[in-house]
């Protein structure tokens, strides 16, 4: 192939205080060439992306960008020479119209007055040729994530920019919408992009991906074409072991009922009726805005319902408030970690204590050595990789910061424990790790009602499932009925029967 | 980073407060350089005097801003309190019955605050800053802008009195430091206010009804506003309506020095406490020097910016 060389690095190093982030990396891509980046969290992806982007220097090593050696010492140099990152992390400006966000660099560049008509025209047929149907009108904080996601790309493209990057672009979005970012990159390629994107899952990388590069702990443990590489074999590459099995085996179900749900109603669910043994994993599927999110949180006192009956035990349910629902012994895990799962400025020991303290009869002193044993508890049977029970939660990685959720609810002996996304954004050991955990919990008697968008994880791990469509329940899927076709089928308001 | 479980001890040897005592201390002996008098005992008890004052507001008002909130009508209330303490007192009541309805009307004062921001969602700044108008508004009206000379002896002692060497003030401001240092450390409820200024969403999602901790706090507030109210009063022997104007801006200046986040979930009473003593020492010193009170604003208003800039720079960090 005679495609021009986009980007090139040689050697890059980079040092922080106690860790080798990056030693000795090097990676070249072409004009339209994607590159699969993988490796798990802390493994130096984001420090490579932060190098090229000029978030932050290399400590030495060369980077070649389009044809010259570059240094960037801020992102707005990186952004005009021609580097585009999409982040985890949108940055678009929630209260602006898309039009608005469009332009947001170059807000009345020449004249500093703003021609609405000349913005919301342009913007238009922006979107018209990224293939969007969104209205340039309508205000950022409407729009879900995938659209704000095409809409930062489609806004690099109009910047010019030449290399993307994209730090796992998928992991909130559903599989409808997994298919057409998919659909994007790939149509970006065809005009000559280069590509570099960063995901945890292989079935994304080998669609789209010409390239794969594994990263661990900062150094390059495979780098080649794609048709050379197998899922398994990136994995092991990816964890440094094998993993043979993702998922812990299935048991039997026999326990009785434990949470029954009728006609349970509200501003974004309605109708809905199930039963939870003990001991189960009942996953929920459902596309954005079925009510599978809002399930979760009504079940656990966040939002009212308006109509119908939850029983746990035998005894009504009153969904009034979490504290309501703890008391009861349910326990709740929250999709967005950082802004609803822990206190990110607090130790390990302070936020693992958190709900125990809201239990009906539990003491109103603190005792800190009582604190320090439940912490230390839990940080050996989830095995927590934290200096000590007073480390800063945000310090920890996601997936540490995920079992010290788990750890703080574990406290609490839930009955019934509401999982909403449990593994977004965590890397594949971990999540292994996490399986495992949720294996043993049920087999303790705990049952779990898992909320996810990820279907392998639901086919993988639940007993049973709900698959929600506008708000009502379309069907309940039984173990063997659980593949992915049937779980679409009914998502999409079919009957599930493939 | 800081941590909160760390003792008062633990911090000063980790040297937490070393910027601010190293501050302290420079202040110190620029003034008694400069000026004449400032080393005499009695200066010493003039400046603890006023540092009583906003040493007993800081102790809530740390809480306040380490759950993420603030309150600006502290001075306001004490106004209020002040006129509603005298007109008692005029009207034959007894001592204790006076203080009493003083510390109950403040703590109104607090609960209206709370109803506000936890039922109504006005936020904090908003709600405050109106009630700063309010309750200074209503003890005008109350008086016709008159003031009330407080005669009685046993306020007198309570603000002015001594207990051996040591003023009443600082030994009722001691007390109320343990005590508050205690809730905010060793109680529940002082935990609780730290997880909901890290964040009132994991604090709700993890069953601490967080309307309920905030109100409690600033009713709590309120009484500490009472409490600050009697002694205050006492020292100047009269209730006015422009008592205590401007005490919010010394006790958040006071509190900021001390280490309290202005993003919530950080901060100790007893950084808040140097930083009462800090700003008492920085007013008295300018009297001293004889600084013209419009350039001691001037000053003041720079203490604070230069706390807000430390407290951006340790959060970078």
């Amino acid at each position: 192939m005679e495609t021009k060389v986009i980007l090139e690095m040689e050697n890059i190093t980079k040092q922080f205080p106690g860790v080798k982030a990056l030693s000795g990396v090097s990676l070249t891509v072409h004009e339209g060439e994607v590159l699969a980046l993988l490796g798990e969290n802390g493994a130096g992806k984001s420090t490579l992306i932060k190098i090229i982007a000029g978030v932050q220097p290399q400590d030495s090593g060369t980077m070649i960008f389009d044809g010259q050696e570059r240094h960037f010492t801020d992102p707005m140099q990186a952004k005009r020479a021609g580097v585009s990152v999409v982040y985890q992390e949108l940055t678009n400006v929630p209260l602006l119209t898309v039009a608005e966000n469009m332009f947001i660099n170059q807000y009345g560049d020449k004249n500093r007055v703003l021609n609405w008509k000349k913005m919301y025209a342009e913007a238009r047929e922006i979107l018209q040729n990224a293939g969007l149907d969104i209205d340039v009108k309508k205000l950022i904080s409407d729009c879900n994530i995938a659209e704000k996601q095409q809409l930062e790309i489609a806004r690099a493209v109009y910047e010019n920019a030449k290399l993307l990057i994209l730090d796992e672009p998928t992991s909130a979005l559903n599989t409808r919408e997994i298919a057409q970012l998919l659909d994007t990159i790939k149509r970006l390629k065809a005009q000559g992009m280069a590509v570099i994107l960063i995901t945890h899952k292989m079935d994304e990388i080998f669609p789209v991906a010409d390239s794969v590069m594994v990263l661990r702990d900062g150094v390059t443990v495979a780098s080649k074409p794609i048709g050379e590489a197998t899922e398994d074999e990136l994995i092991s590459l990816m964890v440094g072991r094998e993993i043979k099995n993702m998922y812990p085996p299935k048991g039997e179900v026999g326990g009785e009922v434990i949470l029954r749900a009728e006609g349970l109603t509200n501003a974004s669910i309605r109708d809905v009726r199930f039963e939870l043994r003990r001991g189960e994993i009942l996953g929920v599927y459902g596309l954005m805005g079925s009510g599978h999110l809002e399930l979760g949180k009504t079940l656990f006192g966040c939002f009212p319902k308006t109509a119908g009956h939850v029983e746990l035990e035998g005894r009504e349910l009153r969904l009034t408030s979490p504290k309501a629902c703890i008391e009861r012994g349910v326990a709740f895990l929250p999709g967005e970690r950082k802004d609803e799962g822990i206190v990110q400025i607090q130790t390990v020991a302070v936020n693992m204590m958190i709900p125990s303290y809201e239990k009906p009869g539990s003491p109103k002193r603190i005792d800190a050595r009582r604190e320090r044993q439940v912490a230390n508890k839990w940080i050996e049977k989830l095995a927590i990789k934290t200096n000590s029970h007073q480390t800063i939660v945000e310090t920890l990685s996601g997936g540490n910061q995920q079992k010290v959720i788990l750890g703080k609810w574990l406290e609490i002996q839930p009955k019934v424990i509401i999982l909403n996304e449990p593994t977004r954004g965590i890397d594949v050991g971990a999540k292994v790790e996490i399986y495992k955990i949720l294996k043993d919990m049920c087999r303790d008697g705990v049952s779990v009602i898992m909320i996810t968008s990820e279907m392998p994880e639901l086919i993988g791990m639940a007993d049973r499932a709900l698959v929600m469509h506008e708000g009502a329940l379309q069907c309940v899927l039984q173990r063997d009925e659980l593949t992915e076709n049937r779980i679409m089928s009914a998502a999409i308001g079919g009957t599930g029967n493939e | 980073m800081s941590e909160n479980r760390k003792s008062a001890w633990g911090r000063i040897k980790s040297f937490d407060y070393l910027p601010l005592i190293l501050a302290f201390a420079i202040i110190i002996a620029f003034f008694g350089i400069t000026t004449n008098h400032f080393f005499a005992l009695r200066n010493f008890m003039n400046i603890l005097l006023y540092a009583a004052n906003v040493g007993i507001l800081s102790c809530t008002m740390t809480l306040i801003l380490v759950s993420g909130n603030i309150d600006l009508s502290v001075g306001s209330v004490i106004a209020l309190g002040g006129i509603v303490m005298g007109t008692c007192l005029n009207n034959g009541l007894p001592t204790a019955v006076a203080i009493l309805i003083c510390l109950l009307a403040c703590m109104l004062t607090g609960l209206y605050n709370a109803i506000m921001i936890t039922r109504v969602h006005v936020n904090a700044f908003i709600t405050t800053l109106a009630g700063m108008q309010i309750f200074r508004g209503v003890a005008y009206i109350i008086t016709n802008g008159k003031s009330i000379t407080i005669t009685n002896e046993a306020i007198k002692f309570i603000g002015r009195g001594y207990l051996g060497p040591i003023p009443n003030a600082v030994i009722i401001m001691l007390a109320l430091v343990v005590l508050f240092t205690w809730i905010a450390r060793s109680t529940v409820f002082g935990r609780r206010i730290y997880v909901i200024g890290g964040s009132s969403n994991v604090a709700f999602l993890s069953g601490i009804d967080v309307s309920k901790n905030l109100s409690l706090l600033f009713i709590l507030n309120g009484l500490l506003c009472g409490v600050t109210t009697v002694v205050y009063c006492s020292q100047l022997g009269a209730a006015m309506p422009q008592n205590a104007t401007g005490m919010e801006f010394d006790v958040i200046t006071a509190v900021v020095l001390g280490g309290t986040s202005m993003s919530g979930g950080k901060g100790t009473i007893v950084g808040s406490i140097i930083g009462a003593l800090l700003i008492g020492t920085l007013n008295n010193g300018m009297v001293m020097m004889n600084i013209q009170s419009y350039w001691q604003d001037v000053i003041g208003g720079i203490v604070l910016v230069i706390a807000v800039i430390f407290d951006i720079i340790k959060n970078r960090k």
